[in-house]
């Protein structure tokens, strides 16, 4: 029947075409992680997490550092970004700005449960003076542990007003308590692990938070099908114990499976946050 | 054959073989000459930049020693509890922190003080991580602190290794511990970048120094290198410098195809410093990769340092050149090899052919040569080569035997030695003209042997084809000569003595001798051309020349006797043989007469034949010639008549008129007589006293009966007076005429006797007629 073989030949390239045009399936992600440290350490963390899936997916990883946490977010909505790592507050600022995402994994904390808290640290052998205003390290401005969590903390535990204070942002967790640490600010504040990890600098956490929904691998379903966020999912969530307790940094703990709804009793109104310091 | 040419195609092979390893070791050298500069070059930076941050961490580690606050905190680190040492790190933090940030400005990427117990005390790029037990794992911490030495050098370390300069801590005579600055990669490669910036450095670490050495959770740190063999390169996602060459295509090709050579995975094995030349799209590199050594000496990474360099482009255009040169000229000489090789095979091909079947050829020539050899050897000629300066080149043995001279005596002398003294020079322009004419036939020429002996040549010359010799064949005519003159002294004798002449077939006078022209009284001139009838008797019978040129018209030759008149006219009597002369191709040219003179014979002849006083026949030759006539007349079968005349009463006349007057009487009827027989075939004699006879042909009887009357009437014409006749007044005579037919004809006697017996009647019938009888016809 050689009056078919034309036609046959056109619509197996088409399908062949079109199958390639609209899927989502890619061999490559773009991956924004939170840039808690400064890029390396920051990158180090997820390193492993990346192997791994390349090894069992054959997904490679591109990484897309940014310093700001609000950039991340902003590419993030622009396509940029096919899988963001996230805090709470980043993620809720998203969620409020763009809908086709998907929180997949929240990451456990050291204890073992996916939530954590946010601390106020302070050198030992300074002295805290109420009278006068206080310089505080933050992270930055859509950080959980930043002006949101850090004003909330001084205001309950020292009843003091974070936006009558001295403060800048350090841009990342153990830059604001380094930061403190060198003398240019009396408070820093982070997040809990981060803090504990300087104790042996002689660092004394002077406040605590509640209880926080955890950080998230959150997915752009715009970029991303839905069968390669369910293979990562399904990926991750495999992982033995074994495996991710052989890496070092955030991920160490092990995943558990995110839950959008964790992130609602972050109530928060992001006009009231300040995108600059005020030190001049 | 087939060897002969393999062994030089071998040849050939081998010597471009050798050419050819020539051009690539000189390439080679140039390559790595310029290779080796390059290493060198980057060598000696890298050196510069290590030494710039020894210099400056000497500068630091001074500096150190006198800050009473630090060393204060490290007096106390070293019996403080462990809460106190978290407050006094965090004290020496808050002391060096923005000192370490300036120190980063530097390239310093490791402040890390160690306790004397070589612990990590505090690292100021990790501050949270400390406490760590460092003496075991590192030699520069174990010699700093036991040997309380600085040490210098690359080294691995559990967060990074580094380019470590490190110094033992000692105060007050107190050991607080150690301090150490690791520079990283990138602060020396920024040094190394400012002098070179086109370039692009990379640096692949030992996996003892990296991979094995850091914290477990830091390995991810690392990624295997590109090129394996247990090195490893900082992560690409996590290091600037990884980062900075990451996505460059260049570095990526180059990298694989260096990784692709074959000797290339034995030199990185070897842990030795090494450069790899290379040309990547038209673009030379210099791959240098200098092996960094750690502080035990002992090969640490690998800096690899990526430069771009025309100059290799150049110099592998410049052997482009001579390799298209080497090869041009090798597979010329190649072709030309194979040509000439296939044109030798053709030329032995066909001499093989030749000589195949040529073989008869080549035995004739032999053969030939043998014969040749043959007749030099056995002719009689002689046959010589010599030079324009005459000198013997060659000469055979009759030419010996002709100048009865040996070999050794001809080679001391030359041809022109030999020749007459009055033959020298038109030999010596003989020699000269011979090189425009090529050859000269036939020259006579006299040799003087010595004074007396004269040799006679007759020398034939030819130049040589190679236009430098010239051959001489020599024949003796001495002998000749010596004959030839002989001939002409015969000859002149038979020209001077023999009457001889030649004729052509018409008769016409070619040649005549001195004794013919002396004889005949004409000169060669008056006798050449001109027909033989010149001298011809108009005497002779037609006859006689009718049966001599019936003789030797049929080439006989004739031989007779003929009476010739001379230019006085004179005759002159020849006994003469003439036989025809022939040329070459035996054809009649014409007749040669030898004549001898016999004049004064035929007079004596004459003489004795002759009547004294009539001068006609006498008697004798009567008695001599009658039978012989009679003979021919039988031969001839003709018809003969015989006449006997007796004058009347002649006694009576004596009587009367005296003897003389008898005698002129007789010689009156005698020339009447001859004046009737004056025909060729007539004979008058006298045959006794008064009585003469006749003899003549008779054609008929009436004739013959006229013929004789008419004798008898004009002897009576004579009128000489006879008074004693009785028959007449006149002298009168009578006559018997016997005419006889050759069958009747018995013999002479009998004829002359019935003639006789005719007169006789005639007489006695009245005397003064004829009486006269025939043969009966049959």
């Amino acid at each position: 029947m050689p009056y078919l073989k034309q036609p046959i030949i056109t619509f197996l390239f088409l399908l062949i075409f079109t199958s390639t045009l609209f899927s989502k399936d890619k061999l490559t992600i773009n991956f924004a992680p939170l840039p808690m440290k400064k890029q390396s350490k920051t990158i180090q963390d997820f390193v492993p997490m990346t192997s791994y899936l390349k090894q069992e997916l054959g997904i490679n990883t591109n990484y897309i550092y940014k310093k700001n946490y609000k950039n991340i977010v902003d590419s993030f909505i622009k396509g940029e970004i096919d899988i963001a790592f996230l805090g709470p507050l980043p993620l809720v600022n998203l969620r409020a700005r763009y809908k086709d995402i998907e929180p997949i994994i929240t990451v456990k904390q050291k204890n073992g449960s996916k939530y954590y808290r946010c601390v106020l640290s302070k050198f030992k052998k300074d002295k805290l003076d109420l009278e006068k205003p206080l310089r505080i390290a933050l992270t930055q401005p859509l950080s959980t542990c930043g002006y949101f969590m850090s004003s909330k903390l001084l205001k309950d535990r020292y009843g003091i007003d974070l936006s009558k204070q001295k403060y800048d942002y350090k841009m990342s967790h153990s830059n604001a308590i380094l930061s403190m640490l060198k003398g240019d600010f009396i408070i820093a504040g982070a997040k809990d692990t981060i803090t504990k990890r300087h104790e042996t600098l002689g660092i004394e956490i002077i406040a605590k938070s509640e209880y926080l929904p955890g950080f998230s691998f959150v997915a752009n379903k715009k970029t991303l099908s839905k069968k390669s966020i369910d293979d990562i999912k399904k990926a991750l969530l495999g992982l033995d114990e074994k495996t991710y307790k052989s890496w070092k940094g955030v991920l160490s703990s092990g995943f558990e499976k995110a839950d959008i709804s964790d992130y609602d009793v972050i109530d928060v109104d992001f006009d009231d946050i300040p995108f600059k310091g005020n030190i001049e | 054959m087939k060897i002969r040419i393999s062994i030089v195609f071998l040849l050939i092979v081998l010597v471009g073989a050798g050419i050819f390893n020539f051009l690539q070791k000189s390439k080679s050298n140039d390559i790595k000459k310029l290779s080796d500069e390059m290493a060198s070059s980057i060598e000696t930076i890298y050196e510069t930049a290590i030494n710039t941050y020894k210099f400056s961490a000497q500068k630091e580690y001074y500096y150190l020693l006198n800050n009473k606050e630090a060393m204060r905190i490290l007096k106390d680190f070293k019996k403080a509890s462990f809460e106190e040492k978290k407050i006094l790190r965090g004290e020496l933090y808050r002391l060096y922190a923005k000192h370490y940030a300036y120190l980063r400005t530097l390239g310093v990427r490791q402040f890390h003080f160690h306790t004397h117990e070589g612990k990590s005390l505090l690292r100021f790029h990790i501050p949270h991580s400390n406490g760590d037990p460092l003496i075991d794992i590192r030699y520069s911490i174990r010699t700093a602190n036991t040997k309380f030495k600085p040490v210098y050098g690359y080294e691995g370390g559990k967060i990074y290794p580094g380019f470590r300069y490190l110094f033992p801590i000692i105060s007050d005579n107190q050991h607080l511990g150690s301090i150490e600055y690791s520079v990283s990669f990138e602060a020396i490669e920024k040094i190394i970048r400012d002098t070179f910036p086109s370039f692009k450095y990379h640096m692949h670490l030992d996996k003892s120094i990296s991979y094995d050495k850091v914290f477990k959770w830091h390995r991810d740190y690392f990624e295997a290198s590109v090129f394996g063999n247990g090195h490893y390169i900082e992560n690409r996602a996590l290091s600037a410098i990884s980062n900075k060459i990451k996505d460059d295509p260049v570095i990526t090709k180059i990298n694989k195809e260096i990784k692709n050579q074959d000797s290339f995975s034995e030199k990185f094995n070897r842990k030795e410093s090494f450069g790899i030349p290379l040309i990547l799209e038209n673009k030379g590199y210099i791959i240098s990769f200098l092996s960094i050594k750690d502080t035990t000496n002992i090969h640490a990474a690998y800096l690899i340092t990526y430069a771009q360099n025309d100059e290799l482009i150049k110099i592998n255009d410049k052997y482009k050149i001579f390799y298209f040169l080497f090869f041009f000229t090798i597979f010329t000489i190649l072709v030309l090899a194979y040509i000439i090789n296939f044109q030798i095979e053709k030329i032995v091909k066909q001499n093989k052919k030749l000589e195949e079947t040529n073989v008869t050829q080549v035995e004739t020539i032999i053969e030939q040569k043998n014969e040749l050899e043959t007749i030099f050897n056995t002719t009689t000629d002689g046959i010589v080569i010599i030079d324009f300066n005459s000198n013997f080149l060659f000469f055979n043995q009759a030419f010996e035997n002709m100048l009865n001279l040996t070999k050794d005596e001809l080679k001391n002398i030359t041809w022109l030695h030999l020749v007459h003294s009055d033959e020298k020079n038109s030999f010596s322009k003989l020699i000269k003209q011979i090189k425009k004419v090529e050859h000269f036939e036939n020259i006579e020429i006299k040799m003087a042997l010595d004074e007396k002996e004269i040799l006679s040549l007759n020398i034939s010359m030819a130049l040589m084809p190679d236009k430098k010799r010239v051959l001489i064949s020599a024949k003796d005519i001495s002998e000749n000569k010596r004959k030839e003159k002989l001939i002409n002294d015969y000859l002149e004798l038979v020209d001077k003595n023999i009457i001889t002449s030649a004729t052509d077939l018409e008769g016409n006078i070619a040649f005549v001798s001195d004794a013919f022209c002396k004889v005949s009284g004409y000169t060669k001139d008056e006798l050449i051309g001109k027909s033989h009838n010149i001298i011809r008797d108009p005497n002779t019978t037609k006859k006689v020349y009718e049966n001599m040129w019936g003789t030797i018209n049929v080439e006989k030759v004739w031989r007779g006797e003929l009476r010739n008149k001379r230019k006085d006219g004179t005759f002159y009597w020849v006994s003469l043989t003439i036989s025809p002369t022939y040329n070459e191709n035996n054809e009649i040219i014409g007749y040669t007469a030898i004549n001898q003179d016999i004049t004064d014979r035929k007079k004596i002849e004459e003489i004795s034949i002759t009547d004294a006083l009539t001068k006609i026949y006498n008697r004798r030759y009567f008695n001599e010639i009658f039978p012989r006539i009679l003979n021919g007349v039988r031969r001839n079968n003709d018809k003969i008549c015989f006449l006997i005349l007796d004058i009347d009463y002649f006694k009576q006349y004596n009587d009367t008129y005296g003897h003389q007057k008898g005698d002129e009487v007789l010689i009156k009827v005698a020339s009447v007589i001859k004046h009737f027989a004056r025909r060729a075939d007539d004979y008058a004699f006298r045959l006794g006293g008064e009585e003469f006879g006749i003899i003549f042909k008779a054609e008929d009887e009436t004739k013959s009966i006229s013929f004789a009357n008419s004798l008898l009437k004009e002897i009576e014409e004579l009128k000489i007076e006879h008074k004693g006749s009785k028959v007449s007044s006149v002298v009168t005579a009578s006559l018997g005429l016997m005419c006889t037919c050759p069958h009747n004809i018995k013999d002479e006697v009998e004829l002359y006797r019935e003639a006789d017996k005719l007169l006789y009647t005639a007489k006695k019938e009245g005397r003064n007629r004829v009486c006269s009888r025939f043969c009966e016809q049959d």
